[in-house]
């Protein structure tokens, strides 16, 4: 009795069946006299589907599915087994697309989401600024950055409300700046900081303590700094006893504090070596205060939210100071915050462009998943025909149908997640490239696999898995019990149709790898178009040279005399053209200021904003082979003479916004409290960026108004005739002969315009390698659907051929299969490409997003290329011997 | 062939084979086939049980505890797994009856009197 509550097996189920049929096989026996084996075999009938009811039991077990995901997955790892070219083809081809989604993946999200390396890093955010409106700013960095005065406003209204719940708890700045160290002949990346940075951001020290808030009291003093641990072991030797030392900065003599723990390097793209105190500033500029100017974008303000804070309370509650200073300084301006959980790359500028580019890419990269699918999809529906038999059979003893397609799903899912690893390792791999193939030293970008890319390649794994396996999952199961367990492979040809399920795919591909191709195409010529265009100015055997002058503390007389004497040698050398100073030189950096006309009845507006500016001696526009339209280029005579106005020469672009068609020789225009009058007009130039000719500029006498910081980025430019070596060589060398301790940045304008065009090389090489996968994997497809097309139809074309069919004839016939799909294949992915080519029109430098050539190049190689493919096993077909396949019927 | 049946055999209403299920148990224990010959021999042969749905209902009546089962031997000498009413089944039975006495006279009554289509 003791047996009532016994748990029950498999085996207690499967007696209790058997019981029931011999009990039945009794009765039959008894009742209609049948011998033993008819009577089981009656039994058996009346009894219905065993399996199914054995499954059924088998189901009402609640741990039932546990234990069939591990049948279904010994059944499918024996399934795919069996068959190792598909299963090996399948996982590399999944592998390649998710691994170089899950890349893309891990590099987007270590760049602009991945939490920062400090404590509580979801509750660290950026506070940037937009302007709108009429306004003067000068941006060292990203115009969103804040500047020193702003910050203190910011931090006011923080503090006054911490009490009051506000949003906000703290707030911190830093800005990056290049130093001459003592200790190591390179220079120092390091950071102005405000002196509660490291409570702040929660940055723990190894060695000694961080900034008071005494030591950001007064400006110059005490120069105290903390070291990066990196710093402390890589250039004082790990010094136990580096707390107290001295260390000197730009000449400057900085009492060690601390030192950061080991792999702090900052919040930002590259490392931080060394921190002062943001007062430290001035002195180590040698005079140019940033920190008190307020309109200067050069800081990024991090601030931690409060427990109940959140960023829309912040931004409201910081948007009152921002309306504040707008209305003290700048009536017709308006500040917008944007406040941004804290990432290394979060700036309202980069994102607004980098959002589109990221979403492009991320489509293209689902789109070669979706083909590697499409691809994998083919090859089961075909493998799906071949396993109908099978399958048949596995139905006709009584296995339902969802259970066989869960266990095809199960291969499709095992297929993925393999694919899926495969790829993962492959994501792994792949950014570890990243540092070599932008090599910035110091860059920090945290590449190693967390959770969340695992999490990714997973769920990419797994849509993966159900994209392109339930379909053929379905198809493989819809099978005609008769005909099947009969072995004719035809006889449900009709039911299936998976010749046009596979057409359909094929199409599909062909869009896909067209739009891919096509896009490709325009980024390739986009990319030997920029590398083309005329920017404007000499790029060829232009070379600079800017010097540490500023760092070494030099006044403006000594600076002066520096550079004279260094341009002197250099104009003197054979072969050099012409020479001159200028900063920003183009394509290295951007200065604008706002231009107010003084004849405000000429002029067509009261004031141009955002107006580039490069400070240049008299002969720049010579050097730089920048044409002048009308007027002069000023002389370094009349530039150095103490007037009321200084002669300025401006853009085309500028004269025209002011003035419109009206000549400007000789009117006035104001920058703050400077004044200008117009001597020349340049052809316009794409200075700023190459994609941009149309910048507003204005050419201002380097020496004029004295202003020493500028003064100090002055850079030399020379045009040569022939090797520009030699003079890199040499100015080095000059330039240590005046005082050893100056170190020469020389620099090729040639190469910073490449290194502007590396973003187009990497576009299109990206797009041209996802083109060209796409295009392959079209290809197999196309192949795939002609293939078996022959193979399905050999007994027809014995019958045309041996009725007197031409081998052109049969050709021809197969090859229609396939022609549909590619024909609307291509037309669906040219007018693809048309749409993505519209939104990524602004990338495409000097191309029209229509260019017929590269329309009409990659729609005929798809074509010559899916013909081809299609040709191999068509040509087979016609090769069939008639005689032979005939008697084989 | 499974569902192989004669004009006036009736396939089972959805639900109704836990009713005639726990009925025929309260005349004592019995196995599944002995059940489902029951409630065919009861019918008159109008009712016929599937046997594919028998033991699952079984299995589902024994996991909500109106029944429970051992092992036994049959009439016919063989070894038979044999179901018992439990208490709660009894209770369970009474309450699904009546309700089902309830459906079956609605039913008549909407239905009438029996009349012939022409």
């Amino acid at each position: 009795m003791a047996a009532w509550w016994n748990r029950r097996d498999d085996r207690d189920f499967r007696e209790e069946i058997e019981s029931h049929l011999a009990h039945e096989a009794d009765r039959q026996t008894a009742q209609r006299g049948l011998a033993a084996d008819e009577a089981s075999a009656a039994a058996r009938r009346a009894f219905g589907n065993v399996t199914h009811a054995q499954e059924r039991y088998h189901e009402s077990h609640r741990w039932a599915w546990l234990e069939r995901i591990g049948q279904n997955a010994r059944y499918a790892l024996r399934a795919l087994r069996t068959r190792r070219g598909f299963s090996f083809a399948a996982i590399v081809t999944l592998g390649v697309g998710i691994g170089f989604n899950t890349a893309i993946f891990t590099i987007f999200y270590a760049v602009a989401f991945r939490d920062l390396p400090v404590r509580e890093a979801d509750r660290l955010v950026n506070v940037y600024q937009e302007f709108h409106g009429e306004y003067g700013r000068s941006v060292h960095g990203m115009q969103s950055m804040v500047s020193y005065p702003e910050y203190e406003n910011y931090l006011a209204a923080i503090d006054s409300t911490r009490a009051r719940g506000g949003a906000l708890s703290a707030a911190a700045v830093f800005a990056s700046v290049d130093l001459a160290f003592d200790r190591t002949a390179t220079g120092l990346r390091g950071e102005y900081v405000s002196c509660n940075y490291f409570q702040v951001i929660g940055a723990p020290m190894r060695l000694g303590r961080t900034f008071t808030p005494d030591e950001c009291r007064n400006l110059g003093g005490p120069a105290v700094a903390v070291l990066s641990h990196d710093t402390w072991t890589h250039a004082l030797g790990a010094d136990p006893a580096v707390v107290g030392s001295t260390v000197r900065l730009n000449q400057i003599p900085f009492t060690v504090i601390g030192v950061a723990e080991p792999g702090f390097g900052g919040l930002s793209f590259l490392s931080a070596g060394v921190w002062v105190p943001v007062t430290m500033q001035p002195a180590i500029d040698h005079g140019r205060d940033s920190i008190i100017l307020r309109d200067w974008s050069w800081m990024i303000m991090a601030a931690r939210l409060a427990p109940a804070g959140s960023i829309d309370a912040a931004r409201a509650q910081l948007s009152v100071v921002a309306r504040q200073r707008d209305a003290a300084l700048y009536p017709r301006r308006e500040t917008r915050l944007v406040i941004a959980k804290g990432a290394l790359l979060n700036f309202p500028e980069v994102r607004r462009q980098g959002a589109l580019a990221a979403g492009l890419i991320t489509a293209l990269g689902a789109l070669i998943v979706a083909m590697v699918c499409a691809n994998i999809m083919n090859l089961l529906l075909a493998r799906g025909i071949a396993r109908r038999r099978e399958i048949g059979i596995r139905l006709a003893i009584g296995a339902s149908r969802g259970r066989l397609v869960e266990q095809l799903l199960t291969e499709s899912g095992i297929l993925a997640l393999l694919g899926g690893a495969l790829g993962f390792v492959l994501a792994y791999a792949l950014p570890q490239l990243v540092p070599r193939l932008i090599p910035v030293p110091g860059l920090q970008l945290d590449l190693a696999p967390d959770g969340r890319v695992l999490a990714f390649s997973c769920v990419v794994s797994l849509i993966t898995a159900l994209a392109f396996g339930l379909l053929p999952a379905l198809q493989a199961t819809n099978v005609d019990l008769v005909s099947a367990s009969k072995g004719g492979l035809n006889a449900g040809k009709r039911q299936l149709r998976p010749s046009r399920v596979r057409a359909f795919i094929v199409g599909v591909q062909v869009a896909g790898s067209a739009l891919l191709l096509i896009v490709s195409a325009l980024f390739i010529r986009a990319a030997s178009s920029a590398a083309n265009v005329h920017p404007g100015y000499s790029t060829k055997n232009v070379v600079s040279f800017g010097f540490n002058l500023t760092q070494l503390g030099y006044g403006a007389e000594r600076m002066r005399t520096t550079l004279e004497s260094l341009r002197d040698r250099v104009a003197n050398t054979p072969g050099v053209a012409s020479v001159a100073f200028a900063s920003p030189l183009p394509l290295l950096g951007r200065s604008t200021d706002i231009v107010t006309p003084e004849d405000s009845a000429t002029a067509l507006r009261s004031r141009m904003n955002d107006v580039a500016m490069t400070l240049a001696s008299g002969s720049y526009l010579a050097t730089m082979e920048i044409p002048l339209v009308a007027g002069r280029a000023y002389t370094d005579a009349e530039a150095q003479r103490p007037g009321d106005y200084a002669p300025v020469v401006v853009s085309q672009s500028l004269a025209r916004g002011l003035w419109g068609s009206e000549s400007v020789l000789g009117k006035r225009f104001r920058t703050g409290n400077l004044r200008y009058l117009i001597v020349g007009v340049a052809a316009n130039t794409r200075a700023v960026s190459l994609g941009n000719s149309t910048t507003p500029f204005m050419y201002l006498p380097a020496a004029f108004g004295g202003d020493q910081y500028r003064q100090g980025r002055l850079r030399l430019v020379a045009r040569v005739d022939g090797s520009m070596s030699e003079l890199e060589r040499v100015v080095p060398q000059w330039a240590r002969e005046l005082d050893p301790s100056i170190v020469v940045d020389g620099q090729r304008l040639s190469e910073r315009v490449a290194l502007e065009l590396t973003p187009a090389r990497l576009a299109s090489a990206v797009s041209a390698t996802m083109g060209a996968l796409a295009m392959l994997l079209a290809l197999v497809g196309v192949y795939g659907v002609v293939s078996f097309a022959v193979s399905q139809r050999t007994r027809d074309i014995a019958v045309r051929l041996a009725l007197g069919a031409s081998q052109t004839g049969v050709v021809r016939l197969m090859m229609r299969q396939g022609s549909r799909a590619v024909l609307i294949g291509l037309v669906v992915g040219v007018a693809g490409a048309l749409v993505v080519g519209k939104v990524i029109r602004r990338f495409l430098l000097g191309v029209s997003p229509l260019d017929p050539i590269a329309y009409l190049a990659m729609a005929a190689l798809l074509l010559i290329a899916a013909f081809a493919a299609m040709y191999t096993p068509a040509r087979r077909a016609a090769r069939v011997d008639p005689a032979l396949t005939l008697r084989d019927e | 062939m499974a569902t192989q049946q004669s004009e006036d055999r009736e396939a089972l209403l959805q639900g109704t084979l836990d009713l005639l299920i726990l009925r025929t148990l309260v005349l004592g224990p019995q196995h599944g086939h002995g059940i489902s010959r029951s409630i065919e021999m009861n019918s008159r042969e109008t009712l016929l049980v599937d046997h594919g749905s028998l033991y699952p209902a079984l299995q589902r009546l024994e996991k909500r505890k109106w029944i429970r089962a051992k092992w036994g031997t049959s009439d016919n000498n063989r070894r038979a797994r044999f179901y018992e009413i439990t208490a709660l089944g009894r209770t369970q039975l009474h309450a699904e009856a009546s309700r089902w006495r309830r459906i079956a006279e609605a039913m008549a009554r909407i239905l009438g009197p029996e009349f012939s289509p022409e």
